[in-house]
C-alpha cells in the first residue's frame, strides 16, 4: 500500500470473498428477525386494542351522525353515508373512487406538495449543512431565520399572491416556506449535534475540509435531516390545504371548501380521509428513504 | 504472539520540555500544565498516571494538535510540533484513540478503517480494502468487517479503533483512558490485543489511564503526574520481558512495584482531593 508501512500488508487476492458471504448470511438473520417480531406482535394484545379503539370511534361517529342524529351533528355525513358516496359508480355529489376528478385532485394537490418539498429540501439541507458548518455564516444567517420562523405561514398568504404571479406560484410558496423552516433548522441541529471527537478523528486520519463535510458533517447531520424532512412534509400539506382553500381552483383543499359552499358534505369526509391517507404515503416514503440512505441506524436498532 | 522480536522504532521519539498551558474560562486563569517535561523515547509505551483532572489529557491533546501551548516546546524526532506560537495540524503520523470511541458509526468496519488510507490518498479505494482486509484478518477481526459499529460489542469497537490507528503507520499512537467504561473481563482482552499488536509494530505509545494495574501491564514506563497544575512525579521503569501475558500480575516485583506506583498515586489523589479540584476527566 505504501513504502513506509512496516507492517505485513500484502494484497490478497481471497480477502473480499467472504464478505459478501457474511452479507447475504446477515440479510437472512435480519428477515428472521423482522418475522419473529412480528409474530410476536400478533400475539400481544397490541394490535387488538388498536381495533378495537379504531371500532369504537366509527361506532360513536355513526351513533352520533346516523342513528341518534343528535342537533349539531345531524347536518354532519355518518361514515355509512360517506362510505357509500365513495364506492358508488354514480355518486350523488359527483367524487367517488370511480370519478377521473376525484384522482385529478389528489395528483393536483400531490404534485404541489412534491414541488415544494423539493425546493425546501434542496434550498434548506445545503442551508443548514452550511450553517452548521461555518460558524460565521450562521452567525451572519441564523437571526434573519429566527425572525421570519415564528410567523405563521398563513400570515404570509396575501404577500404570497402580491410577490408570486399566476394562481400556483403563491400556493407552492406557502407550502414551501412551511417546511423549508422545518427542514434548515432540523439540518442545522443535526450538524451541531456531531460528536466533536468524531471530528477530531476525521483531521487526525488527514481529512481536508471537504472530506470532513462530505464524510463527517453529511452523514453525520443525516439522521436529524430526515426528521426534518418528515415533519416539513407534514407541515407542507397542512399549509397546501389552507392555501388551496384560499385561492385555488384544483386539489383537495380545494375540494373540501368547494364542498362546503355547494353543501356536498359527504364529499367533505371523503376529501379529508384522503389527505390523511396521502400525507402518510408521502411520510412513509420519506421514512423509506431514510431507512435505505442510513443503513446504520436500521441495523443498530 | 510472534516469536521474531518485534522491529526496533527509528522514529516517534518524543521531547516534551517546560510545556505549561493555561486555561482562560470566565476569565479566570487556570493553570492546567506547569512547567512539565518529559522524554519518551522511540518505540517506548508510555504510560501516564495521575488524578483526574491533572492535565494529562491536555498533554494528549497538544501533542495530537487539538490545542495550542501557553510555553514550553514539543518535539517529535526534533521536529518542533507545538510551542507558543506553533500548533501543527492533526495528522495521521499522531493517531488518537479517543476515551468514548471515535469510530464513525456510519461506516462500516471496512470503511472505518479505509478512511485514512483513502482521504490521504495513499491508496485506492481497492487497494484500502485490500490491506484493510488483510490487516483486519491478522487481527482476527475479519468476522466483522460488513458490520457497523453499533452492532458490535465494546470490546471488538476498540480494537476496531486500534487497528483504524494501526493502519496508517503512525510514529505516535496517542490513547486518552481507552478502556475506561469496560467491565474487567473486556479489558482484560482488549489489553492483550493492543500488547499484541505493540509488540507486532513497535510504535511511541502515549496512554492515559487512571487503572494502576493496567499501567503496570501495559507500560515500559509509567509517569506518575501531580495533581493541578500537572508535572511529572515520578517516572518508574516497568522491566517485564515482552511478550507479556496476563501472567505477569501475579509475580513478586509486579507486586512490588504497584506498592511504588501506588503510593505515589495515592499521595497525589489525596492533594487533589483536599484541594477539592472539580473533576475534569
Amino acid at each position: 500500500m505504501c513504502g513506509r508501512t512496516n507492517m505485513s500488508i500484502e494484497f490478497a487476492s481471497a480477502a473480499d470473498r467472504p464478505g459478501s458471504v457474511q452479507a447475504e448470511e446477515q440479510r437472512q438473520g435480519s428477515v428472521r428477525l423482522a418475522r419473529y417480531r412480528l409474530v410476536l406482535w400478533l400475539k400481544s394484545t397490541t394490535p387488538y386494542l388498536g381495533l378495537a379503539g379504531i371500532v369504537a370511534f366509527l361506532g360513536a361517529w355513526y351513533l352520533l351522525t346516523e342513528v341518534l342524529a343528535l342537533p349539531r351533528f345531524e347536518k354532519l355525513p355518518g361514515p355509512v353515508q360517506v362510505w357509500n358516496e365513495f364506492v358508488s359508480r354514480d355518486p350523488t355529489f359527483g367524487t367517488s373512487m370511480f370519478s377521473p376528478d376525484y384522482y385529478k385532485h389528489i395528483l393536483w394537490s400531490s404534485w404541489r406538495v412534491a414541488q415544494a418539498f423539493f425546493l425546501a429540501t434542496a434550498l434548506g439541507v445545503p442551508l443548514g449543512l452550511f450553517m452548521g458548518w461555518k460558524r460565521t455564516f450562521k452567525d451572519y444567517a441564523f437571526p434573519v431565520i429566527e425572525m421570519l420562523r415564528p410567523i405563521p405561514v398563513l400570515a404570509w398568504v396575501p404577500l404570497a399572491i402580491l410577490m408570486m404571479p399566476g394562481r400556483e406560484a403563491p400556493i407552492i410558496f406557502l407550502a414551501f416556506l412551511a417546511a423549508f423552516f422545518a427542514t434548515t433548522l432540523n439540518t442545522l441541529l443535526g450538524v451541531e449535534s456531531i460528536d466533536e471527537s468524531y471530528f477530531r478523528a476525521a483531521r487526525c486520519l488527514g481529512s481536508k475540509p471537504r472530506h470532513i463535510f462530505l464524510r463527517v458533517v453529511v452523514p453525520g447531520a443525516m439522521p436529524h435531516i430526515f426528521t426534518g424532512l418528515q415533519i416539513g412534509v407534514g407541515v407542507a400539506w397542512f399549509s397546501l390545504v389552507a392555501a388551496e382553500m384560499v385561492s385555488g381552483e384544483h386539489g383537495l383543499g380545494f375540494l373540501i371548501w368547494d364542498s362546503y359552499v355547494l353543501s356536498q358534505y359527504p364529499v367533505i369526509v371523503i376529501a379529508m380521509v384522503t389527505l390523511g391517507v396521502v400525507g402518510y404515503l408521502y411520510s412513509a416514503l420519506i421514512r423509506l428513504v431514510g431507512s435505505m440512505l442510513m443503513r446504520w441506524t436500521v441495523r443498530e436498532a | 504472539m510472534t516469536n521474531v522480536g518485534p522491529p526496533a522504532a527509528v522514529n516517534g521519539r518524543i521531547s516534551i520540555r517546560n510545556v505549561s498551558k493555561v486555561y482562560d474560562p470566565d476569565g479566570v486563569n487556570v493553570l492546567a500544565v506547569d512547567n512539565c517535561s518529559l522524554e519518551i523515547a522511540a518505540g517506548e509505551f508510555c504510560v501516564v498516571v495521575g488524578p483526574s483532572g491533572c492535565g494529562k489529557t491536555t498533554l494528549l491533546n497538544a501533542i495530537a494538535g487539538f490545542h495550542g501551548i501557553t510555553s514550553g516546546i514539543i518535539e517529535l524526532d526534533g521536529e518542533e510540533l507545538c510551542s507558543a506560537g506553533l500548533t501543527t495540524e492533526p495528522g495521521s503520523e499522531r493517531m488518537v484513540v479517543f476515551q468514548n470511541g471515535a469510530l464513525f458509526p456510519w461506516y462500516t468496519v471496512l470503511e472505518n478503517i479505509t478512511y485514512g488510507p483513502e482521504v490521504q490518498g495513499r491508496a485506492s479505494a481497492r487497494e484500502a480494502r485490500r490491506a484493510a482486509s488483510v490487516l483486519l484478518g491478522e487481527l482476527g477481526l475479519s468476522g466483522i468487517a460488513h458490520r457497523y459499529p453499533g452492532e458490535i460489542s465494546s470490546g471488538m469497537r476498540r480494537r476496531v479503533e486500534i487497528a483504524r490507528a494501526l493502519i496508517n503507520d503512525p510514529k505516535v499512537l496517542l490513547l486518552d483512558e481507552p478502556f475506561r467504561a469496560m467491565d474487567a473481563l473486556t479489558k482484560g482482552v482488549v489489553q492483550e490485543f493492543l500488547l499484541q499488536a505493540y509488540d507486532r509494530v513497535r510504535k511511541t505509545v502515549f496512554f492515559i489511564t487512571h487503572d494502576l494495574e493496567e499501567a503496570l501491564f501495559l507500560g515500559t514506563t509509567v509517569v506518575i503526574m501531580t495533581t493541578r497544575p500537572c508535572r511529572v512525579k515520578k517516572a518508574i521503569k516497568v522491566d517485564f520481558p515482552r511478550p507479556r501475558s496476563y501472567r505477569v500480575r501475579s509475580s513478586q516485583r509486579y507486586l512490588e512495584l504497584k506498592e511504588e506506583v501506588f503510593e505515589a498515586v495515592h499521595e497525589e489523589a489525596t492533594k487533589a482531593f483536599e484541594a477539592g479540584e472539580r473533576e475534569l476527566a
